[in-house]
């Protein structure tokens, strides 16, 4: 994804940068989020449900960048790569109850 | 882990293990109601922590059965075929973002949670607490310069399009993808259905799924292709 991104004249984001766009981004499970095994497949970058949890009104609810709930939406259910390595910070302690 | 099929353990005896756990985890949430055993900070961890286990279990399960797509790996019982037909009718009506990026920054944000594991011990204070892993502790500040970032996740069709043109010799085919003969399918739809509508970069709405790929499945040429 990383040369994907470069070609395209980018680069994949920092954790902080792609926290920052959820922070402002993201409408959570109760906002239709593909989490928490709300399906077994992705589905597109957008808000719904199917049934038993089928409202037709969901269908349309806010896509990421949409036009409802301030541009709030879901990236359809993935884990997304960030270019910060995954590393203890400043004041990390090991769990001792779950040394791995 | 075996490495011989004999070796694993049998259905039986890891349904028993998996019943001897949720018998030991309900004891202990009726000791917490008659008061036998204090709902501390601490016993709340290993709750937590036990619930958050089996869900990265059922993760794990999940990304291996994408991977063994195509491979002849059936779902398990239980499981209905999705709806593609009448996802992919209301999928399709999805309109695109009004524009594709939007630009963020500069801001001070914070990261993690102050969620001591020692901290366990002085402070019992269970309802105001939020549980997490180790390396989510302590709370940060960050601050994040001005940025442009796309609203979507890159799809697979925008990557197939990328695959088959400019980048071609340049990435390797995404994990989540599968070759069979001609066509390229998307595996998470894949170990649902043998109908194949779903073809990456040809029909189907997965080509506005996310797609699964590694950080840089790059270079790889002789691999892919």
């Amino acid at each position: 994804m990383s040369i994907y991104a470069t070609i395209k004249g980018g680069r994949l984001p920092t954790e902080a940068e792609l926290r920052l766009f959820y922070d402002n981004f993201e409408n959570g499970y109760d906002g239709g989020a593909n989490v928490g095994f709300r399906n077994w497949h992705p589905v597109p970058s957008v808000s719904y449900f199917y049934p038993p949890h089928f409202r037709s009104c969901d269908l349309f609810r806010a896509t990421t960048g949409g036009e409802r709930d301030q541009g709030k939406g879901t990236n359809g259910g993935v884990w997304e790569w960030t270019s910060t390595l995954l590393d203890s910070v400043e004041g990390y302690a090991n769990s001792l109850i779950y040394p791995g | 882990m075996p490495t011989e099929d004999g070796d694993w353990p049998s259905l039986t005896t890891i349904l028993n293990f998996r019943d001897a756990v949720r018998a030991r985890l309900m004891k202990i949430y009726d000791d917490f109601d008659s008061g036998k055993v204090a709902l501390t900070r601490k016993t709340g961890r290993y709750l937590v922590m036990a619930l958050e286990h089996e869900g990265l279990h059922a993760e794990t399960l999940l990304y291996m059965l994408l991977q063994r797509a195509g491979a002849g790996t059936i779902p398990p019982l239980g499981f209905a075929v999705p709806p593609w037909a009448s996802l992919k009718a209301s999928w399709d009506l999805i309109p695109p973002p009004r524009s594709a990026t939007v630009t963020l920054g500069p801001a001070t944000i914070s990261l993690g949670h102050d969620d001591s594991e020692i901290g366990d011990e002085s402070d019992t204070d269970l309802e105001n607490h939020e549980f997490g892993w180790d390396n989510e502790h302590p709370r940060r500040t960050v601050n994040v310069g001005k940025f442009k970032i796309s609203l979507r996740p890159v799809t697979n069709g925008e990557l197939y399009t990328f695959y088959i043109g400019e980048g071609k010799d340049k990435i390797q085919l995404p994990a989540s993808w599968i070759k069979e003969g001609d066509q390229i399918l998307v595996s998470s739809h894949r170990i649902f259905s043998r109908n194949c509508w779903f073809i990456v970069g040809i029909t189907g709405s997965d080509t506005l799924w996310p797609c699964f790929t590694g950080y840089r499945p790059g270079l790889a040429r002789h691999r892919a292709l």
